[in-house]
């Protein structure tokens, strides 16, 4: 089904073309060429809490491990784990404030791999070009201005400044993982900005909101009795990662309008941005890794034999409010998402708080102090889901309500090595009562 | 749904034709007068200062600039830097030297020692003025009201009207040294003659990176390690705030001024000035938390000089480093 034009293009229309306006006038004299390379590694010692629900999903015997009649949902790589995943590399090409171009290729990349074992093993995270200033969030307004971005870059209201390795329930479910396409935005004055986006749309798809996605729909699982070893974890629906251009399908609309100000030194400073996307969910969207197909496929079950009640045409809507604020070593992040995917509504909502606390200076290291910083952070998210599980389904945590926190402490090492432990707490609310689903996560994260 | 969507999309447009496509008004900014870190100069790094990597001290370099003869205007600018913040004080000058007088003492009788004022030990004294036929002093105590600050942070000193006797130019004295240790600069508030060179040499143990946006006294000093000991040399009077880009706590303030004759409070906040010449000239009050105080003076002057300064401002002053970006917000990096 294609849309004709309506208010919506309409409106975005006009924004663009004057950010356009801005990019190609409003800016001051370029200074010189820019180039820097990074690099960036994490390490990671896990301990998953093993949970195990059944799920009356009528596999065949043949679909099930050996020994086994029921089909679960499982952790992912349940008990002690070390492991590296993450190696990227990082380019940033920038000529003065008019223009940057940006590159983040990830290898490893286990944590935001889906399915876990199965995809591509290098990804290329980010890749974009910008002509303008963008606008940060939370400093003031810096006059009249735009910026035009091309490429796959992250989403507009996604959290710039994460305190923690794990993922609210909010970040991970709607906007976590970036999209590719054309945002632009520009400084109203008075510290009003507006942004926009038009983009391909991730597609929808099932992960586990700990640190692995969880194998679902790996090529292992077409063998008989098979017993692959990360299992399907306990997934919910969310936004999944875009697996290569794909512009045959209607694109997404993104609009936000936001206010930010801060003090003279930045230290008291806030940001509210209200926000919106308007697309389409495709029949099915091919995933690297998984035989499962992505959008309408998903919600409609295997063999599209198991919809969700209530599943109704292939709108998807989505509008939010995202906040930030920071009072001096203190920084808080809020956000609210309402979406609707083809008729099944769901919302939710995660706040975080983090401070930062200097630390006296004892020891160094080749001119850098040892344990600079200490920062705890705490989130709280919470995701409600206001449909039904069919009444059959492999997956029936893709309609429960769920609440997360997460805890935990990063201490800086170095400037450029620092350490974050973090414990998630998951609490699932299920017709039989609330379960469990916890990890210990440390991180070693080096970035010279 | 789609409807509400399609709301929220027409308020943004109404948003975007209706909102004031101004240049930046400083709306937003309420402590503006007090800012130094302005767009422009965040996206200025200045000029890396004179690097100095031997043992300090260092003699001056002798292809070093002298220090310039202060004109009548230069003179009369000494004590209104141009810098943001020290412009704040400066443009306040006036004002306060439009003030009534200072409230008399609380206390009428002389403090003790009054007399014969101390000498703000272990601090910058006033510096030996040329001996003329007539030299008075000068004593005085200052107040501070309100506020956390240290009263022997506050900086005295007087300009003299006549300019026509050698006394009244101020020459630079020799290299003197703001040190850095325990992620501190000491002293915090250092008073210099223009033209003064200051040394900053980094005793701790990892590296620090001292810069300026304090207008005409830019500096960045770039990272240096420890025992190293780069310099600047102050040319302009005003206040000079001086920050480190790597540690957000680490301050100190220079005030170059463009007379001889200053001095520090001592921690009773009790000052003298010797040497000065006889008539009319203006007396100064300097402290980095407080408005700038002034007033115009004849001498001799028989009783002792009380002055009360309001602190205003916070210990740390409010400031971003040498790119503009906050400090608690160092982590940010959505590219990353």
């Amino acid at each position: 089904m294609k849309r004709t034009p309506g208010a919506l293009e309409r409106a975005l229309l006009l924004p663009a073309l004057l950010t356009a306006s801005t990019v190609a006038t409003g800016q001051e004299a370029p200074t010189e060429w820019d180039v820097d390379f990074g690099i960036e590694a994490r390490l990671h010692y896990r301990d998953s809490e093993s949970t195990r629900i059944p799920v009356n999903f009528p596999f065949t015997p043949d679909m099930l491990p050996p020994g086994e009649t029921q089909g679960f949902m499982e952790t992912v790589e349940a008990g002690r784990h070390v492991e590296f995943s993450l190696i990227s590399f990082i380019a940033n090409i920038g000529y003065g404030e008019r223009f940057l171009a940006h590159a983040r290729a990830d290898f490893i990349d286990r944590h935001e791999r889906n399915p876990t074992s199965g995809d591509s093993k290098v990804d290329v995270d980010q890749l974009w070009l910008r002509w303008g200033r963008e606008i940060t969030p939370a400093l003031p307004d810096e006059g009249f201005g735009g910026y035009l971005k091309l490429g796959k870059f992250e989403k507009f209201e996604r959290q710039d400044d994460r305190h923690l390795e794990s993922y609210g329930l909010v970040s991970t479910a709607f906007n976590r993982l970036e999209d590719v396409g054309a945002e632009f935005g520009f400084d109203l004055g008075g510290n009003f900005y507006l942004k926009g986006s038009i983009t391909q749309g991730n597609p929808l798809f099932i992960r586990d909101p700990n640190a692995l996605a969880g194998d679902n729909g790996i090529d292992a699982l077409l063998r008989p009795n098979p017993d692959p070893e990360l299992k399907t974890g306990i997934p919910i629906l969310y936004d999944a990662e875009i697996e290569g251009l794909d512009f045959d399908g209607d694109p997404e609309l993104g609009a936000a309008a936001g206010y930010r100000w801060s003090d003279d030194s930045g230290q008291r400073a806030f940001d509210v941005m209200l926000f919106g996307y308007q697309g389409e969910l495709q029949e099915s969207r091919s995933l690297a890794g998984t035989f499962y197909g992505g959008d309408l496929d998903l919600l409609r079950g295997p063999g599209n034999q198991f919809p969700y009640p209530g599943l109704d045409g292939n709108d998807r809507e989505e509008y939010g409010l995202n906040a930030r604020a920071y009072i001096g070593d203190l920084s808080l992040f809020g956000q609210y998402v309402d979406q609707e995917i083809a008729g099944l509504p769901r919302s939710g909502f995660e706040l975080e708080a983090a401070w930062s606390f200097n630390l006296p200076l004892i020891w160094a290291y080749d001119g850098r102090q040892l344990f600079s910083r200490i920062q705890p952070a705490v989130r709280f998210s919470r995701l409600d889901n206001d449909f039904a599980n069919p009444d059959i389904t492999p997956f029936p945590s893709g309609a429960w309500d769920w609440e997360k926190i997460d805890i935990g402490l990063r201490l800086t090492i170095l400037p450029s090595l620092d350490l974050t432990a973090e414990y998630a707490d998951n609490r699932m609310f299920t017709s039989g009562g609330t379960v469990g689903n916890d990890e210990w996560l440390a991180t070693l994260r080096w970035r010279p | 749904m789609r409807g509400s969507f399609a709301i929220v999309a027409a308020m943004i447009l109404a948003l975007c034709a209706c909102a004031p496509l101004q240049q930046r008004s400083g709306s937003g900014a309420p402590d503006s007068d007090t800012r130094e870190t302005t767009e422009g100069e965040a996206g200025t790094v200045p000029e890396p200062a004179t690097r100095e990597e031997s043992e300090r001290p260092r003699p001056p370099e002798p292809n070093e600039p002298e220090p310039l003869e202060p004109t009548a205007d230069q003179e009369d600018s000494a004590a209104q830097p141009t810098e943001p913040d020290a412009a704040s004080d400066a443009s306040d000058a006036p004002e306060a030297a439009a003030r009534p007088a200072a409230p008399a003492a609380a206390d009428p009788e002389p403090e003790e020692g009054a007399t014969s004022p101390p000498e703000p030990a272990g601090r910058e004294s006033a510096q030996e003025a040329p001996s003329t036929p007539q030299q008075h002093d000068l004593d005085g105590r200052i107040r501070l009201v309100g506020g956390d600050a240290d009263v022997d942070e506050a900086i005295v000193y007087f300009i003299a009207q006549s300019t026509g006797s050698a006394a009244a130019s101020a020459s630079a004295s020799g290299p003197t040294e703001i040190v850095t240790r325990d992620k501190q600069l000491s002293p915090t508030v250092l008073a210099v003659p223009r033209g003064t060179e200051v040394r900053f040499p980094n005793d701790d143990p990892i590296l620090h990176n001292l810069f300026s946006v304090s207008s005409n006294n830019e500096f960045d000093l770039g990272v240096y390690g420890p025992g190293e000991s780069p310099s600047v040399r102050f040319e302009h009077p005003g206040a000079v705030n001086i920050y480190c880009n790597v540690h957000h706590n680490m301050h100190a303030h220079v005030l170059v001024v463009d007379t001889p004759w200053h001095t520090r409070a001592d921690a009773d906040g009790r000052f003298s000035l010797s040497g000065l010449p006889a008539g009319d000239g203006e007396l100064r009050v300097w402290h980095r938390q407080s408005e700038a105080w002034s007033r115009s003076i004849e001498l001799p002057v028989d009783e002792p000089v009380e002055v009360s300064l309001e602190v205003t401002k916070p210990r740390l002053p409010p400031h971003r480093d040498k790119t503009g970006q906050p400090y608690n917000r160092r982590d940010r990096d959505p590219y990353r």
